[in-house]
């Protein structure tokens, strides 16, 4: 019984380091994931205004990659999204970016972001996004 | 004389038209303070409209652009409390009760009383809160915190969690509007 106890302590002890890991987990960097699905500005804005939910169903939560046109870049207090333009009209694509201290493509550019979907209010919106 | 009068009562009418004001990257900030310990998420996405000429208001948010410094928390969060993937949306409908009171459309900084429906979980509910407006050179900055009890939406906290998170729930809302221009 006794030569069990060493073991078992180790085995609880890093037991408790995983779960202390995992639940401090922080969010890993945009830069390093794999985008799920790549397409272009148009395109995704098309699916949303087809058929919200399904787009939902497909595209929220994951890794998306957009190609498009820089049609703004919005400097916030804390955050600066780049617009690709939605090419269909009133909607565009937002894409809060991940870090700010980056050097920022410029209007009318064409650039390819990857970021997470996040949904779908008066344009897409993605977060913690990169300029590939 | 007369004319001058009707002329100008016509050119005010006109210019006292509807003005709508919005934002695309309003803050939604929800705090839970408890002995266990304390949560915090932020969204920076959150649109809001609001009505100039008769203080409507209106707030949308995706719920899935909360940030969360830990990601399991944020997991959770999505998956196991606010079932995101159902209700990706939370919203608000409202007015400011005391327009009397306001002119959203001259400088200065304004309380004002909002009511209306707030929708999170997909549960419907009517809240009243005070917010402050102050109009600067076209724009308008909103600041609002408000308290949510998570059982008034049917958010259910397992009991294995519930000296983590808190009850009610404390919410600050920021906006700088500009003027939705419709050109």
């Amino acid at each position: 019984m006794k030569k069990l106890i060493i073991p078992i302590v180790l085995l609880v002890a890093a037991g408790a380091l995983i779960g202390y890991k995992m639940y401090n987990k922080e969010h890993a960097d945009t830069a390093s994931l794999d985008a799920k699905y790549k397409l272009k500005a148009g395109e995704l804005i098309s699916e949303y205004e087809e058929d919200e939910a399904a787009a939902d169903a497909k595209y929220l939560d994951k890794v998306v990659s957009i190609a498009g046109v820089v049609k703004s870049v919005e400097k916030g207090e804390n955050h600066t999204a780049i617009v690709l333009d939605g090419e269909n009209g009133m909607s565009n694509i937002i894409c809060q970016l991940e870090k700010t201290d980056i050097s920022l493509p410029k209007e009318g550019e064409k650039v390819t972001v990857k970021g997470i979907c996040t949904g779908y209010l008066m344009d897409v919106v993605l977060v913690r996004s990169v300029v590939e | 004389m007369r004319i001058t009068l009707l002329f100008l009562f016509i050119m005010l009418s006109l210019g006292v038209g509807a003005q709508k004001y919005f934002t695309k990257a309003g803050l939604i900030s929800f705090h839970s303070h408890s002995s266990m310990e304390d949560i915090e998420a932020t969204s920076h996405t959150a649109t809001s409209v609001i009505d100039a000429s008769n203080g409507a208001i209106q707030w949308a948010v995706l719920i899935k652009s909360f940030e969360f410094e830990k990601a399991l928390m944020q997991e959770h969060f999505n998956e196991n409390y606010m079932e995101s993937s159902k209700f990706p949306k939370a919203k608000f409908s409202g007015t400011i009760a005391n327009m009397n009171e306001i002119n959203l459309r001259v400088d200065g900084t304004y309380k004002a009383n909002v009511e209306g429906e707030l929708e999170i979980h997909g549960v419907k509910k009517r809240i009243s809160s005070p917010a402050t407006f102050t109009v600067k050179g076209g724009k308008i900055e909103a600041n609002s915190k408000i308290k949510v009890l998570l059982a008034d939406y049917g958010i259910d906290i397992p009991s294995v969690v519930k000296d983590n998170i808190a009850k009610e729930i404390e919410i600050t809302i920021k906006a700088n509007y500009e003027v939705l221009d419709k050109s």
